[in-house]
């Protein structure tokens, strides 16, 4: 399974990142795929990119929403975040685990050999202050003299727009280096250090960080696809926790926000089949043993 | 368990009003002609968006 799991995700890497003439074409792709929503959190500016990013283009939304309001215009966000939405709704956080280019990256970096380091629980309620803060409140409210707001979380903080965006393009136009100064060298920081993390924890952007990882996690207690718990199979052996990405405690929050739903815990670890996987009320068997049925009393998290 | 039965009514309940709420969003803006708004954005290089200006 967790092999079918990186092929889906290297599928999803080129779906969304289709473009490859674009060493020809100097440009980025221009076509109309471009109006489709990108799930995982994937640059637009990147020469490659097929489809928007969710994240980038709400920001470029609310920073001009005075703008278009004043011009007559009701750009106030409603088609993204109702494209956001329905994907939390329909997957929750499997999109973090399935189909993010960038959290793919992050898993092959933490291959790589290293001393291994947890992150600190606290740390996670960081990706809901960018969100909030750097994706919402400050684009709407810091604007210059003529109401436009930045593009704060793209501006200043997002390692994969710098990583897909900022380095491909500054080597493809040479005419844009000149323009590369103290803001493109705080990036290339913050991509480092995002990057040289990973190697040492486990998708160390995606727990702390991302604002979309923290915008499905909000969905994860309600999307149609949901992990359940079989209490009286469960012979509490801790194996769960232990192949567990993002260190949850699968027994007590299997629904928890923190979840990336890579189903190692259902395929890997349990060996009594105590944890499944739930479609939309349809139950999955994947492990021998495990309950197919979803009539079957389950606990589900109550909690992130 | 009644319990049991509450929570997993309440719990498939969710997920179709949410469905419904962000799909009415979704046709909101699609007939606000927002996607044309946005295909134009990502159309377009952000340099601000990558570190560039």
């Amino acid at each position: 399974m967790e092999t079918l799991r990186k092929w889906i995700q290297v599928l999803w890497f080129f779906l969304t990142n289709g473009f490859w003439g674009f060493p020809v074409s100097g440009t980025l792709y221009q076509g109309p795929l471009k109006v489709l929503c990108s799930p995982g959190l994937n640059c637009y500016s990147c020469p490659a990119a097929t489809t928007f990013c969710p994240i980038g283009s709400l920001q470029q939304l609310l920073m001009g929403v005075r703008l278009s309001l004043q011009a007559g215009q009701i750009y106030v966000g409603t088609y993204v975040l109702g494209c956001m939405g329905l994907l939390g709704t329909l997957c929750g956080r499997f999109i973090c685990g399935w189909a993010c280019p960038f959290g793919l990256l992050q898993e092959w970096l933490h291959r790589i050999p290293s001393p291994k380091y947890s992150v600190p629980r606290m740390l996670r309620w960081g990706k809901y202050l960018v969100l909030l803060l750097m994706v919402v409140v400050l684009p709407l409210v810091v604007v210059d003299s003529f109401g436009m707001g930045k593009p704060w979380f793209c501006k200043f903080l997002c390692p994969a727009g710098t990583l897909e965006a900022g380095v491909p393009m500054l080597l493809l136009s040479p005419d844009l280096r000149p323009a590369a100064g103290l803001l493109y060298l705080h990036k290339l920081i913050v991509l480092a250090a995002v990057l040289l993390w990973s190697v040492v924890s486990s998708r160390p952007f995606c727990r702390t960080l991302c604002p979309l990882g923290a915008f499905y996690g909000l969905f994860n207690r309600f999307s149609l696809i949901q992990l359940k718990f079989n209490v009286d199979a469960c012979t509490k052996c801790g194996a769960c926790r232990r192949v567990c990405p993002v260190d949850i405690r699968v027994e007590q929050t299997p629904n928890s926000a923190e979840c990336i739903r890579c189903l190692r815990c259902c395929t890997e670890a349990c060996p009594t089949g105590a944890l499944t996987l739930d479609i939309a009320g349809f139950g999955v068997r994947m492990t021998p043993g495990a309950p197919a049925s979803s009539d079957e009393p389950m606990q589900q998290g109550s909690r992130s | 368990m009644p319990l049991t039965t509450e929570t997993t009514v309440r719990l498939r309940r969710t997920p179709l009003v949410l469905l419904v709420v962000f799909l009415a969003l979704f046709l909101l803006g699609v007939a606000l002609d927002e996607p044309l708004r946005v295909l134009e954005q990502a159309r377009s290089i952000c340099l601000e968006c990558i570190g560039i200006g």
